[in-house]
């Protein structure tokens, strides 16, 4: 496997962001990744922030507009990374659709040159994970009463779906998270609620974070090197 | 006689929604008996995966032809996905609890 790509870390970047959402900076000023989570965490789209309904022909809509994004940039124009990306993009928009009980989704997909990095962002104004355990009323006695523990179950595959019609594993956080961290070497960020989940190499945990910072919603954070590890295969990921 | 029904030309090269398939499923009949082609299908969510599943074991008669190699592998994790027993094997991660911004910014920063 490629050694890991030293690019800016996605810790830094989040540093950087709860700053700004707390002391209501501009996000004019500052780095795209990081301007784009502001707006999304602000409620507001910008040229880059692209919203999205949950029907089908707007998610192959969004998905292909995201892909293209960053074709240029890919070295082989997206050949390896587009099974991935398609894998990774499809997990976190269905989840909104399954689970976050809106209509709207909000999706970033861009290269950052500096960083060599695809810089991803989906998220939602849901009832976040925690809420949609209660809603499902399910693992109710593992679940507490945070978002933090909400968070930490999903990463964990605890499913809030029911056998029979459907595959119960879960929001398949966990198996995403992998891919990413372990495949792709990159990094893994999940916002819901005023709990912050982070998988990066040599980081992993969730934070329950204080009363001032509180998503309502969910937003899914990913970093990844824009060149495909060798050795990497999509199959190693999807048991 | 099966009819053919070229899922590529109706519903395009990638498969994303569950919702796909379940309209796909609300168009066949349960008198009739189906050939999904699946040719020039590359990609395929789990979500669509698994409503695919659920159509190939309900009461209409369906097969599925000319799977692209990620189609395969894909309905064949999601049908292991419904017989195997759920795993947690990612384990517990660390909640750390934070009461200021400060603390959150330590723990970020913290390796």
């Amino acid at each position: 496997m490629q050694k890991r790509t030293d690019i800016c870390s996605l810790e830094s970047t989040l540093s950087l962001f709860f700053d700004c959402v707390t002391k209501h900076r501009s996000s004019a000023v500052i780095a795209p990744f990081l301007g784009a989570m502001t707006c999304i965490f602000r409620g507001q789209t910008s040229e880059a922030v692209v919203p999205f309904s949950l029907d089908d022909e707007s998610i192959t809509k969004v998905i292909a507009q995201l892909k293209e994004n960053v074709r240029p940039y890919s070295p082989d124009g997206l050949q390896t990374f587009n099974m991935p990306l398609t894998y990774l993009l499809d997990e976190l928009i269905c989840n909104i659709q399954q689970h976050a009980q809106t209509d709207k989704g909000y999706a970033y997909l861009m290269y950052n040159k500096a960083a060599k990095a695809i810089e991803i962002i989906i998220a939602d104004f849901g009832i976040t994970i925690y809420g949609s355990y209660v809603a499902a009323q399910k693992h109710l006695d593992k679940l507490g009463d945070s978002d933090a523990d909400a968070l930490n179950l999903a990463q964990n595959g605890y499913s809030v779906k029911n056998l029979p019609d459907t595959e119960n594993r879960g929001y398949g956080i966990s198996s995403n998270m992998k891919m990413v961290v372990e495949g792709l070497l990159g990094e893994f960020a999940v916002l819901s609620g005023n709990a912050l989940l982070l998988q990066a190499s040599n980081n992993r945990k969730i934070l329950a974070l204080p009363s001032e910072i509180d998503f309502k919603g969910t937003m899914v954070m990913v970093r990844i090197p824009a060149q495909v590890p060798d050795g990497f295969n999509l199959y190693d990921y999807m048991s | 006689m099966k009819q053919i029904i070229n899922i590529q030309e109706q519903y395009g090269a990638e498969l994303h929604t569950r919702q796909m398939m379940e309209r796909l499923a609300a168009n066949l009949q349960p008198e009739n008996e189906y050939l999904l082609d699946m040719s020039g299908v590359g990609q395929i969510s789990r979500s669509a995966a698994d409503e695919l599943y659920n159509l190939t074991h309900s009461d209409i008669r369906v097969d599925l032809i000319n799977l692209e190699p990620f189609v395969e592998k894909m309905l064949s994790a999601v049908t292991k996905g419904r017989f195997l027993p759920r795993q947690h094997t990612a384990g517990d991660m660390p909640i750390i609890h934070c009461t200021t911004i400060s603390s959150v910014q330590r723990q970020l920063m913290a390796k």
